[in-house]
């Protein structure tokens, strides 16, 4: 598959919200079309009855759209994606980001698949959400056993929901089941974290701004930004990346590569799944520097920055930077 | 008062086991009065004016053919592509021949190609499969035409193939395709979520209003053509059913239409409805406002388990598909217990489309705990399609009461590509376990679910009898049903899967005056030779209709 792509940055970056009916997906998408993300965002649910918003917040309300006052837009899948798609790409002003709640039985792979396939959108990450009171009995449930677990496998990122709810010993005998199964998927737990929208969402460069910090301080995670006006060599960056996925959440940023030293290189790395995209040129616009979101108990700041840091090609880089 | 017509026939297979044989049959204003003999039924002809019409003395006469679970709408969208299928397909207006091989099946592309006069025109066919038809790819389409956009659909509706024309037809940015995984613009395949891609490019063309009214046609003459006077349209809407109603209306609730449709509703509308099922039985039940003469709502309602058989996603039990891959569920399946529950408890006749056993077993659960929270009578609970399924299960189905509607024509066509490349021949040989269900004396259905089979009963009848495959192995002989065990399938007890056998399915006073006309009896034809037995046309509501 070719990895150029013309203008990465004007396609809509998408997050799939997956997981088992029950797991937490209408709360989650309750809490984003309210949140204060700052982003202008299109929300595409399979059941718009089960949206819960103040009505105070409704701008608009037609068939199978709901504009809210706050910019954001949720939108009706009812069975047929792509023109849902279609809505949504006719929006005016163009929305910041979409999330498209998978129904829950579908694998988020596949809806995926759509998002990255359909003209002007990017995935960006998949979310799989797993109720930490249900989960074990569903993994083995005879009829849906195969569906949950082929959903946890799709995961970039991995939130138990409901931690409040279950008893300590299940809580973490969930989480142990899952980090076995899934050792190289980050799993997160839900207390705080449904606040966290750069967690979900992650830094939107289409606005070349990160979204805002929240202003809750949750202890979980930890930020890093990292800026150095170097040429990186590509297979020890990749390596860093790799070696610091579990810990490292999000990672996201233009970087330059000395095997390619006259072209940006976009990164996106969400759980396991990493991306490098070469642009066409090195325009000044694409600053070299890199975000990441991590989790604290693992990972600091200064670790993840002097180990990229430590990446840096002998080569120089080209002038026009 | 309206005169009486009395038909008499060479024989007429009345489906009555009270009577099942009579020559002459009396009706009036659409209705059968008597059904005997010309001297048996004389008390009516001396208290009322009538006539005798002998057009079908050299003929046999049954109960009009019944296919409770085909697809109008979807058929509409498909008869208008040009079809090229590997099996042999009767269609009224033209018979797809069988096509095998890769020559054969470019050499008949590349006549449909320069029989059309307009060189813009798209040609969308439909009916390919790689087993038969080897690899036809990008280059290969462009080798028939560089100029005119051409569309291979094949015949799981899961993947088209498209040559550089048509690629350019559907106006898509090359760049976006290049990216899609599941787009492989080298070989022009779209396929799984690919494929959406291509129906998106295509939509406007497809679903056109002119379009689609010229597939309904088609559909019409196709079920007339098949000898039906009653199917049941088991999934409606297509998409919308705003857009399709009047459309239906425009062209079935017409005079010159020589049969009814039941129309079963889908449970489920717009996406999800877990706690508010009330609303979906609300919506349901509203759709009776709609009834007209032709076009029926009843209270019949359509849920689904899990994925399509063509498209190998039907759920099993273990031990699985011989690649390890996985099915998938159509809805969740507490969503499908939840509806069931709500359309049970308010006295709906549920559908449960079922395609695996795992699917089936679904269903089965269900209807194990609605019986026993609220055990019915007479529920016509059906499990539609039937394509694997356990011995054990069917003895299930009849402890619950439930009933079969069989795709009978998974076996034909599938059977031995099952065998071979997914499930294995013990399974595959037995799917549509219908000899199972008759010793069980389970009331059973057969049906095209058109165009997955052709819509055509006597085939399905053939298939059911005979069992023979595409290759023309006899896969499971112990599953066949007898003669009489098919045409009740197709008649008598397809009546009772719709809810409507007080009306039609068999020849007797105050049934709907719905034949089938045909050239020779079934019961006196080799089972070899069921599905070539010519049909003369029909008559429905007392009217004839000849093809």
């Amino acid at each position: 598959m070719a990895l150029a792509k013309d203008k990465p940055r004007d396609r809509v970056p998408v997050t799939v919200i997956g997981g088992y009916l029950g797991a937490g997906k209408t709360t989650l998408i309750n809490r984003l079309l309210a949140g204060d993300h700052g982003l202008r965002l299109a929300v595409l649910v399979n059941d718009f009855g089960a949206i819960n918003i103040d009505a105070d917040l409704i701008a608009d309300h037609d068939g199978q759209t709901l504009a809210l006052t706050n910019g954001c837009v949720c939108c009706s899948i009812a069975d047929d994606l792509g023109s849902a798609f279609a809505t949504i790409s006719a929006l005016t002003p163009h929305a910041d980001h979409i999330v498209l709640e998978a129904s829950g039985v579908a694998d988020p792979g596949r809806i995926a698949n759509y998002a990255f396939g359909t003209p002007g959108l990017d995935l960006d990450s998949i979310v799989v959400l797993a109720d930490c009171e249900t989960l074990e009995s569903h993994m083995t449930d005879r009829f849906v056993g195969a569906t949950v677990r082929r959903q946890l496998a799709a995961a970039d990122l991995l939130f138990l929901t409901k931690t409040d709810l279950a008893d300590t010993a299940q809580v973490a005998r969930t989480a142990d089941r899952l980090r076995r199964d899934h050792p190289d998927i980050p799993i997160l737990h839900n207390s705080d974290t449904m606040f966290r929208w750069d967690v979900i969402l992650g830094a939107n460069t289409n606005r070349n701004e990160s979204v805002s910090a929240p202003e809750i301080h949750d202890h979980q995670f930890g930020t890093a930004s990292w800026r150095k006006a170097v040429l990186l060599d590509r297979s020890r960056f990749l390596a860093v990346l790799r070696s610091q996925s579990g810990p490292l959440l999000r990672c996201k940023g233009w970087v330059r590569f000395d095997d390619t030293p006259d072209k940006s290189t976009l990164v996106q790395m969400v759980g396991n799944r990493i991306e490098l995209t070469d642009a066409r040129d090195a325009s000044p616009e694409r600053k070299n520097g890199l975000t990441f979101i991590f989790l604290r108990e693992a990972l600091s700041a200064p670790v993840l920055c002097d180990a990229v840091s430590a990446c840096q090609s002998s080569a120089p880089l080209p002038q026009n930077v | 008062m309206t005169e009486i017509i009395v038909y008499t026939a060479r024989k007429i297979r009345t489906m009555n086991p009270s009577m099942p044989e009579a020559t002459a049959v009396a009706v009036r204003d659409g209705m059968i009065v008597e059904t005997g003999t010309a001297e048996t039924m004389q008390p009516w002809l001396e208290a009322h004016p009538h006539r005798i019409d002998d057009r079908f003395s050299d003929h046999v006469i049954m109960p009009g053919f019944i296919d409770p679970h085909l697809h109008p709408s979807l058929a509409a969208v498909l008869l208008p592509c040009h079809f090229i299928t590997a099996l042999e397909w009767k269609l009224p207006d033209r018979v797809s021949p069988p096509v095998q091989g890769h020559n054969a099946y470019l050499d008949r592309l590349t006549e449909i190609e320069q029989s059309l006069d307009d060189p813009g025109e798209p040609l969308v066919t439909w009916g390919f499969h790689k087993i038969w038809h080897g690899d036809v790819n990008r280059q290969t389409l462009n080798g028939v035409s560089k100029t005119r956009p051409i569309f291979v659909w094949q015949r799981s509706f899961h993947e088209i193939i498209a040559n550089d024309a048509a690629i350019d037809w559907m106006k898509l940015n090359r760049d976006d395709l290049e990216r899609h995984p599941q787009i492989e613009l080298a070989t022009g395949r779209f396929f799984e979520t690919g494929l959406s891609v291509a129906l998106e490019g295509m939509k406007d063309y497809l679903y056109a209003p002119a379009r689609f009214r010229d597939g309904l046609e088609q559909v019409k003459r196709v079920v007339h053509f098949g000898g039906h006077t009653t199917i049941g349209d088991m999934a409606v809407p297509l998409v919308d059913l705003d857009r399709e109603w009047p459309l239906l209306l425009d062209v079935i609730e017409r005079d010159d239409t020589p049969f009814r449709v039941q129309m079963i509703p889908r449970a489920i509308a717009r996406g999800g409805s877990m706690g508010r099922e009330n609303e979906q039985l609300d919506r349901v039940h509203g759709l009776t406002a709609l009834n007209t003469h032709r076009l029926q709502f009843q209270n019949g309602v359509k849920l689904f388990t899990d994925g399509g058989f063509y498209a190998e996603l039907m759920q099993l039990q273990e031990p699985g598909f011989i690649d390890g891959h996985h099915g998938e569920w159509l809805t969740p399946p507490e969503m499908v217990e939840g509806l069931a529950r709500e359309f049970w408890n308010a006295g709906y006749r549920i559908h449960v489309h079922c395609t695996g056993d795992l699917g089936v077993e679904l269903a089965l659960e269900i209807l194990e705990k609605l019986q026993f929270e609220r055990p019915r009578f007479n529920h016509r609970f059906t499990i539609e399609h039937f394509g694997v399924s356990t011995p054990e299960q069917v003895r299930r189905i009849a402890d619950l009461g439930a009933l079969v509607s069989a795709n009978i024509y998974y076996l034909h066509e599938l059977g031995d590509a099952y065998w071979k490349h997914s499930i294995g021949f013990e399974r595959a040989s037995q799917m549509a376990r219908l000899g199972t269900v008759a010793r069980h004396g389970i009331p059973t259905a057969l049906h095209s679910d058109f165009i997955m089979a052709p819509a055509q009963p006597l085939n399905s009848a053939w298939v059911a009898v005979n069992r023979i495959s595409e290759s023309g192995a006899v896969l499971a002989p112990e599953e066949r049903l007898t003669i009489d065990q098919a045409m009740r399938a197709i008649t008598t007890d397809a009546a009772y899967i719709l809810g409507m056998e007080h009306e039609i399915g068999s020849i007797r006073a105050g049934k709907k005056a719905d034949f089938t006309v045909l050239e020779a009896d079934p019961y006196e034809t080799k089972p070899e030779v069921l599905r070539d037995i010519p049909i003369w046309g029909t008559v429905f509501e007392g009217r004839p209709a000849p093809l």
